[in-house]
């Protein structure tokens, strides 16, 4: 053990002590840590998988790792805890240049990775400093003749200076290379703003070592100034991220900025003494500005974005309403020709002219059938665009829904012997008594259902149910036929939403006949929904009526 | 990374097994170790009879 030959404080929590007599030392490492790791920690979780984010957010935990470390060498009472700080923050500095050197090379390789020859070169600057950290030529000794706590460093430290002062004109090189060789504009920029804003942090980080070296005797208390090259590194990709949408980081990235704006300020609240207060006022009024603008910038793009959006959005509801209009229009109009043509050929086929000579009777008889299809087609759409646009109006009676479905069934029997399907119908005596609009629900649900199960039924059988469940009334009609799959389920209810081979098996299909059941449905209150263990293994349609 | 500073770690926190300088003339700056390392290493690169 040591004798404590100076009158040092004993540290709490390792960093606060007041052996830390520069008061801008706080504030310079403590608001470096916090924007440190904010940014890192943002741009990892923003995208993990992308390779610059995951440089950047290891650059960023060098740096954290390397400011606390070096915190604890200001305010530690211990010889051994500076001598292990101070000596482990070598090979710690080392990765902060190498994985600076790493985010230059990936930007100008237009985020893709580098060749594992490249990495081992950059890698191989290391083994020095893995050998000999913990040895004399890192770290001579502790130098006790002042109560500095300094340690006298040795040639270990003088390689590293070397190797940083390499690695950093290796990164000028391959980002001035980069621009010139990068034709894209945004490219280029993402690749110019990181690289400068990495290389101004690694000069401003070097330049500070080597001038307290070598120019101020050894006063490391000039050395924190160097770690203001974070929030410049901070500032310069925060404007990248906002500008350019570098390391896919969105909206997000202004409240990080504000965070950070808060941390800068807040930490003059952790300076004790006023000594430097131009200085650090100084500096956190150039960072406000930075980031002030910055997120200026960010809300601008913002506004202007929505401000663009929102004229798209009223122009796309005006052509829709528009469009919607001219549909409605047209539609009436065909259904009003469709149905005189239907009147006319009813009549002819009724012998209102006499009778028919035998061809003409066949063909009339078909022009009568597929115009009434066709104004049952266009009546269904016109309902759907009714009901969305909330124009239908509904009565309410009381009705009896048992013998609503009975009828319903009935009107689909000779559909169904023509395609020999087996249709039934069962229900108990109990009351079915409800109310409602009785022709919607008997024409567009009861019906719609029924006809449906026979319709997508190719052989087999439909079975009608309906039955009483505590206090809900439930109709079900289940059917041997196409049945369901998951991705039909989906879209089944919707406008226009056709099963995948609806239409093959029925070509007259619209689409609307679900979308109008499940809204006349829920008018009563009621749910609708299909149920099919998937395709050919037939469906079941389940409507719940509150009784 | 880790091995390195593990064992730093037991050399200079378990076993305090560091030079300590007490006396202010004992202490070399970097700027001596510097020149110092020019010195021994300049004739060698830089022989004197080139």
């Amino acid at each position: 053990m040591i004798d404590t030959l100076c009158a040092w404080d004993p540290a709490y929590l390792l960093v606060f002590s007041d052996n830390v007599y520069a008061p801008l030392v706080y504030y310079s490492h403590i608001s470096a840590l916090i924007v440190s790791l904010l940014i890192g920690f943002l741009i990892l979780l923003s995208n993990s998988r992308a390779l610059t984010n995951r440089v950047l957010f290891a650059l960023t935990v060098f740096f954290s790792t390397w400011v606390f470390f070096d915190l604890i060498i200001w305010a530690t009472d211990k010889p051994s805890f500076v001598m292990f700080f101070w000596a482990s923050i070598v090979p710690i500095e080392l990765s902060i240049y190498a994985s600076g050197l790493y985010l230059v090379s990936i930007f100008a390789n237009r985020g893709k990775d580098i060749s594992l020859a490249r990495k081992l070169v950059i890698a191989s600057f290391f083994i020095p400093i893995f050998f000999f950290a913990h040895t004399a030529y890192n770290l001579v000794g502790f130098d006790y003749s002042n109560c500095d706590r300094n340690a006298i460093e040795g040639p270990l430290i003088q390689y590293m200076y070397v190797i940083e002062l390499f690695f950093i004109g290796w990164a000028v090189i391959i980002a001035s290379r980069a621009y010139r060789k990068i034709a894209d504009g945004k490219e280029r920029r993402q690749m110019l703003l990181v690289s400068v804003g990495t290389i101004l942090m690694l000069l401003l980080f070097t330049s500070g070592n080597l001038i307290v070296t070598y120019f101020l005797e050894v006063d490391w208390s000039y050395d924190q100034y160097k770690l203001f090259g974070m929030p410049l590194f901070v500032a310069f990709v925060g404007y990248s991220i906002v500008k350019l949408r570098t390391f896919s980081v969105k909206l997000i990235a202004a409240q990080a900025l504000v965070a950070a704006l808060a941390v800068s300020v807040l930490s003059l609240l952790f300076i004790r003494q006023i000594d430097h207060v131009q200085i650090i006022a100084g500096i956190t009024f150039i960072f406000v500005c930075i980031l002030g603008y910055i997120l200026a910038q960010s809300v601008k793009r913002e506004i202007e974005q929505r401000q663009r959006i929102e004229k798209l959005a009223k122009a796309l509801q005006d052509t829709n309403e528009q469009q919607e209009g001219l549909l409605h229009f047209i539609g009436h109009e065909v259904k009003g020709f469709l149905t005189k043509d239907s009147g006319a050929f009813a009549s002819l086929s009724e012998g209102d002219f006499g009778p028919l000579p035998g061809q003409m009777n066949t063909f009339v008889s078909q022009a009568l059938v597929e115009s009434r299809r066709g104004a049952d087609s266009v009546a269904n759409i016109l309902k759907a665009s009714n009901l969305k646009k909330g124009t239908v109006t509904y009565t309410k009676e009381p009705f009896n829904l048992k013998e609503l479905a009975a009828g319903a069934v009935e009107k689909a029997k000779l559909a169904a012997e023509q395609k020999g399907l087996a249709l039934s119908f069962t229900a108990d005596d109990a009351s079915y008594q409800m109310a409602g609009d009785k022709a919607q629900i008997g024409d567009h649900v009861l019906r719609n259902l029924i006809d449906n199960a026979v319709n997508y039924t190719p052989s087999g059988s439909v079975a009608v149910s309906l039955k009483r469940d505590g206090t809900k009334i439930v109709f079900a009609v289940k059917d041997s036929g196409i049945g369901i799959t998951e991705e039909d389920k989906k879209r089944l209810f919707t406008e226009g939403g056709h099963g995948k081979d609806s239409q093959r098996i029925n070509v007259h299909s619209t689409g609307y006949g679900l979308f109008i059941a499940k809204s006349i449905t829920e008018e009563h209150g009621g749910t609708i929904r299909a149920e099919s263990e998937g395709q050919g293994k037939g469906s079941t349609f389940v409507v719940e009526f509150p009784a | 990374m880790c091995v390195s500073i593990g064992l730093t770690y037991y050399y200079t926190v378990v076993r305090e097994d560091f030079t300590v300088f007490t006396d202010p003339d004992a202490v070399p700056s970097p700027t001596d170790f510097f020149a110092y390392l020019v010195t021994t290493t300049a004739p060698y690169l830089f022989p004197p009879e080139l």
